[in-house]
Parts: structure tokens; sequence; C-alpha cells
């Protein structure tokens, strides 16, 4: 499903080199819950993004479905991400303006998809996730919580074959954190969709059911636990 | 991505920042006005111009002078005339009777030379000789009969529309001594004294002096030509003849008063010459033909051009003072879109995430500009109506009222130095949706290259 192969990621920073990701190779297979963990400065957030395709590698490559995403130029990455790839970001980043119906139809929007059947999608995933009497607000009028529902359902919304996400509970309060992270999991597993969400939390990754451990730039543990006892603490 | 999902996307921006966005559409609506203002005016120089010209005369007619001395030039004989004739384009040129001999005349009419008219004779008066066959080139335009030909009898001619009413009855007083060509209250036309087709009608030439003789020729008249200022009073109340018949005239009043004439076997040159151009658009290759053999000649056209020249320079100094303030509005336009897009950064950066394509990021933007372009051009040419309405007013009533050729008010008549016509109203809209547009082909493009990770960073 995603290939990873000798990925190296190095920005420069004034005149000096910083290497983010040093030699990166993982493979993550189909319907697979992966967490990246890592303390800050490890390189996490770089590895998501090169997985997404924010930016280019260094050296290496980040291939989905058999697609070989770093050499795709931004047209092309555009019409991938439409049809491929879901995405949660730790600040929601719902648009201003939009309710939360249209910014879950936000991403079919991209793909010409009609008013009415867009958002009869958005309408329908939002009421699976428990937001049928906020429909129609805006993302101003929502909690932390309900935005990041939102954001999560636009994630969803394309039924993508794989979601990324970015510390998606990094700014809720634990009790919210924990309803979803279970949403994710659930909604990922119901629809064999490959999620990986990048932490800092390792409470919380134990509940994934795969976990990277970043140090550095390279992957220094890589636990897969398919029963709960074998999960391995850093 | 649908056209009405940008469109949508990109008015809910607009009024997103409803303060700044009107303030960027009054730059566009002061320009817009400005220039639609300013071409106004010039359209209603023009349409002045147009009415000017109406009323100068017969624009494709060329009139060719014998005014310099024989050195000069060769004097305007038939032969060099029948030259003119025979150039392009040229329907018909034709010589003007004048004459040193007989000037003055007198058409009697009815029984016993009851009534009479007292009319000159040469161009511009009210008995024009020219060509037989140039009559009818010549335009005028027939009511009645037929056009004098050049197998008919001499003196058979055309007369003006009213001239049965110019006869008078010179024994009786003033008023009357004449029927005035107006309708009573029933719409009805009084009975002319004459009626030129029944009656005997006689022209007759005699000096004033003592001793002269008079020279009297039957005249029949086979048709009536309409009522035209263009070409002269002599379709109003005069007569159209053979100018052959109006020589012999002259040649046997010479003859039988005994004036002694000098140069007398010179060949006849004429003081004035007409043709007929067949096209406006060819009038000018005419006047320069004409300039090249060497006379002077005058022309409605060569007038209107020096005008027509003078009003566009006019429309274009004007317009030019509009642009420079649509220039100002265009820059304001790149500065909002600037703004916004600086703003909007992470916006775009989210849109690029979730899988926006690039083009429809920079649509997004040109839709946006050109929308304060569209708004502002549809609010500068409402208020540019508003504004011309009230000029033409304030103008109507400052120039007082309007008269016609005959100096009777014309009521209702208005004086416009503003017209805006729906072309320029849609082109003020157009022309300022596409500045619009164009000033946020830059700001689009930046927005374009703002990275996906912008998205991403917490700041």
């Amino acid at each position: 499903m995603i290939k990873v192969q000798n990925l190296r990621k190095v920005y420069k920073v004034g005149g000096e080199k910083v290497v983010a990701l040093d030699n990166i190779n993982l493979e993550i297979e189909k319907g697979e819950f992966c967490c990246i963990v890592g303390t800050s400065g490890s390189g996490k957030s770089t590895l998501l993004n090169q997985l997404a395709g924010l930016e280019k590698p260094t050296k290496g490559s980040v291939t989905i479905n058999g697609e070989n995403i770093s050499q795709m130029d931004e047209k092309k990455l555009a019409v991938f991400r439409q049809n491929n790839i879901g995405f949660i970001f730790q600040a929601y980043n719902l648009m201003p303006t939009l309710t939360a119906v249209e910014n879950v139809a936000f991403p079919l929007m991209f793909k010409g998809v009609p008013r009415k059947e867009r958002e009869k999608k958005a309408r329908a995933i939002l009421k699976e996730m428990q937001m049928k009497d906020r429909m129609n607000h805006k993302p101003t009028e929502l909690s932390g919580g309900q935005q990041q529902r939102v954001g999560i359902a636009r994630a969803f919304v394309g039924r993508p074959s794989v979601i990324f996400a970015d510390e998606p509970t990094g700014n809720l309060d634990s009790k919210t954190t924990e309803q979803v992270m279970d949403m994710l999991i659930e909604i990922s597993e119901k629809n064999n969709i490959t999620f990986v969400m990048v932490t800092h939390d390792n409470e919380l990754a134990k509940k994934a059911k795969r976990i990277v451990t970043l140090v550095d730039g390279n992957i220094v543990h890589d636990t897969k636990s398919d029963i709960d006892t074998e999960r391995e603490e850093k | 991505m649908r056209i009405s999902d940008l469109i949508k996307l990109s008015t809910d921006n607009l009024k997103r920042r409803k303060g700044r966005t009107i303030l960027t559409v009054l730059g566009v609506v002061i320009g817009t006005c400005s220039i639609v203002m300013m071409m106004s005016i010039g359209e209603a120089i023009d349409k002045s111009t147009e009415d000017m010209m109406q009323g100068m005369g017969d624009l494709t007619q060329v009139t060719v002078y014998n005014w310099r001395s024989e050195e000069e030039q060769e004097p305007l004989t038939d032969s060099v005339i029948a030259q003119m004739g025979a150039m392009e384009h040229v329907k018909v040129a034709t010589p003007l009777f004048q004459s040193n001999y007989i000037g003055s005349a007198t058409i009697f009419g009815g029984k016993n030379d009851k009534y009479q008219i007292n009319c000159w004779i040469g161009e511009g008066s009210d008995i024009i000789g020219m060509n037989v066959e140039a009559i009818k080139e010549y335009g005028y335009e027939l009511i009645e009969g037929r056009y004098a030909e050049e197998k008919d009898k001499a003196f058979t001619v055309i007369a003006g529309q009213n001239v049965d009413y110019q006869f008078y009855n010179p024994k009786r007083e003033w008023p009357n001594n004449r029927v005035e060509p107006v309708p009573d209250e029933n719409g009805v036309m009084p009975k002319p004294f004459v009626n030129v087709y029944k009656d005997k009608i006689t022209l007759s030439v005699k000096s004033y002096e003592e001793n002269a003789k008079e020279v009297k020729k039957n005249i029949k008249v086979v048709g009536k030509v309409k009522e035209d200022w263009n070409k002269g009073y002599e379709t109003y109340g005069g007569f159209i003849m053979n100018i052959d018949d109006l020589i012999a005239l002259e040649e046997e009043y010479i003859k039988v008063n005994k004036i002694r004439v000098e140069d007398k076997n010179k060949e006849r040159s004429y003081s004035q010459a007409v043709l007929k151009v067949d096209d406006i658009e060819n009038v000018e290759e005419v006047l320069a033909a004409i300039e090249e053999m060497g006379y002077d000649y005058s022309s409605p056209t060569s007038y209107i051009k020096e005008l027509k020249k003078s009003t566009q320079t006019i429309q274009l100094i004007l317009a030019g003072l509009g642009s420079i303030s649509l220039l100002v509005a265009a820059i304001s336009i790149a500065n909002t879109m600037t703004m916004a897009i600086y703003e909007r950064r992470r916006e775009i950066g989210i849109m690029k995430v979730l899988g926006c394509e690039i083009k429809n990021i920079r649509a997004m933007f040109l839709v946006e500009s050109a929308g304060i372009g569209f708004l502002g051009g549809v609010a500068g040419v409402a208020i540019s109506y508003l504004l011309s309405f009230v000029l033409n007013i304030i103008a109507t009533n400052m120039m007082g009222p309007s008269y016609d050729m005959y100096g009777n008010i014309i009521e209702g008549a208005k004086t416009y130095v503003s017209i805006i016509p729906l072309w320029l109203a849609l082109a003020g809209i157009g022309f300022s949706s596409l500045v619009g547009m164009l000033s946020g082909y830059i700001p689009a493009n930046k927005a374009v290259k703002i990275s996906a990770l912008t998205a991403i960073k917490n700041d």
C-alpha cells in the first residue's frame, strides 16, 4: 500500500544543513492503523509530509498504490490527492466561511461533484458522527471536538484509500481525545482505510496496531501488535 | 471544479471582507464613471456634429469654382466639365447657369399674366439652369410628373413643390395679394392662384433700363420636385430648366437689346459647376482629383472631416483622463488581492492539501478580482446614467429653447451634453471587469505558488 524507500530529507537552515529524515524504509499495509511517534524534532512530521506528498524528498521515494508520488508534478499530485488521500489537521483547518456540511463537502467540490450530491454525502457522514444538529453551523460556532469531527468527516468523505493525520487530537482535551481517537480507529477499520497519524503522545499511540518510533530522522522501533499484550513501550 | 462553485467561493470571500471590498469597488466605480462620462460627452459632441452635418447640405455634392484667373487655370468650359463628369465615382457633372446679362426675370402665370413671380436667374436662386440630363442624377426628387428630357421642346421645365403659391397678384395689397401654402383647420390646403400645369406660364426677361426690350418665352412645367433645403430654394418655389434654353435666351436678349459683347467668339465658361459623387466614401478621392486639375471646390465633407478629427481628438483626451482614474483603481484592486491572498495563505495551503488544483486556485482569485471590477463597473455605469441625466437637464435649461429653421420654438427639444449608448454601458462594465481580472493576475499567480505545507505549520 504505502512503500517508503531510502527516504532522506535535508533542510537548509541559513547556511547549515539539518537532516530531518536520514534514511527511512517503511511499508504500511492496506487497512493498517499506524501511529508515528517521536519527540519534537525527531522528524515525524517531516515523514508525514513526505508520505502525503506535501514536499519533495532530497532522496528516495514514496509510493502509494504503486504510484511514485515523489515524482509527480503539482497537477498530478492534486488529482491524486482528490482520489486517494484524506488529511486531518491538528488545527482542524476548516474554511471559516463555510458551514459544517459545506466544509465536509469541500474536497468533493474540487473533484467536480455537483453541490446536491456532495452535500448529501457530507450530511450522511456527519450524521454518523453525531453531528446531526450542527450541520449548518460555521466553524466558529462549534467546539474544538466538534470542529475536529468535521475535519475527520472531511477526510473520509471522498472514501480515500489512505488518510494522514497530523496530531489530530493535539488541540483537544483528554476526554475528547479519547472519543476522537476511538472514532478514527472505528471508521478506518469499518471502511478498510489505511490510516497514518503522527502523535507525540505515546499513551494514545498504544491504541494503534502499529507504532513506528522515530529518533533523529531514523526509525528506531517498529512494532506491530495484533494482540494487545504485545505492545511495546519505549 | 465547477464554475458555479468557483463563483460561489469567490463571492463568499468578497462578502467576508465587506468593508475592504466596498472601498476597492468604490475606486473602480470612480474609474468607470469617469471613463464612461468622458466617452459620453464625446458621444454627445459626435451626435451634435452629425446633426449639424445633416443641416449642411448634400454630402455627395461637390461644387467646383472658376475663381482663378485664366493664366492660372483653364476656364470652366463644357469640355472641362465633361471631363470631370467622366471621372471615376462622379455620377454627373453639370455647369450652373450664371449670366452677366440676364440676372432677373419675371414668371407670369394665369390669364393675361395676372399673377407673377419675381425671380433671379442663376446658381443659388429661383431659376436654376443645368444640363438637362443632369437634373435627375443631381438628386431632385420628383413628387409629380416627370423630369425634363433632352428631346423636349425648349423651356420644358420642372418646378419646386410649392411653386403655385409663389405667384402673387401685383394689383392687390398685402396680404390679400397672395395665397400662403398653409393648411386650414381641417388640414386642407388653400387653392393657389395659379396651376403651373394648366395655366399659361411665361418667362420674361427685361432690364430696368428705360429702352430695354423684353424677351418672353412660354414655359411648360412637366413635373414638381420635393422640397429639399439641402439642394436649394428652387425645390421650394423655383424652376429647374435646361441650361441650353437659358443660354439661347441670353443670346436672344443680347441681340434684341443690341448689347455689345466682348470676346464674342470665345467658348462659354461657367463660374460654377456641380458634381454628384456616387458615394460619400469616394468624395475625397474626387476632391483630390479636382484639386489636381487646379480648381477650387467646396464640399461639406471636407469640413466634416476636420470636424470629425477634432471630435475624435477630444474623445481621446477625455478617455485618456478617465483611464488614469481606472488605472489607479486597478492598482488598488491589485493591492486588495495581494492583501487578501496574504491573509488566506493558510486556506490556500489547506485547499492544496485537500486536492484543489492550481488552476482552480488561480481561477478563484481571478474571479474574485474580476468580481470587484464587475461590481464597480455596474455601479459606475448606473451612476454615469444618473449623472448624464442630470447634466442634460441642466444643459437644456441653460441653453434655453431650440428653434427650427423658420424660427419657431421646438417643443420638448433637449440639449445633450452626455449620451450613453448601450454599447458604451456594456463596454464600461466589460472593461472594468477585464481591468479587475488583469489586476488580479499577478497576485493570483503568487497565490498558486503558496506551498501546501502552509496548512500544516502551526503559527
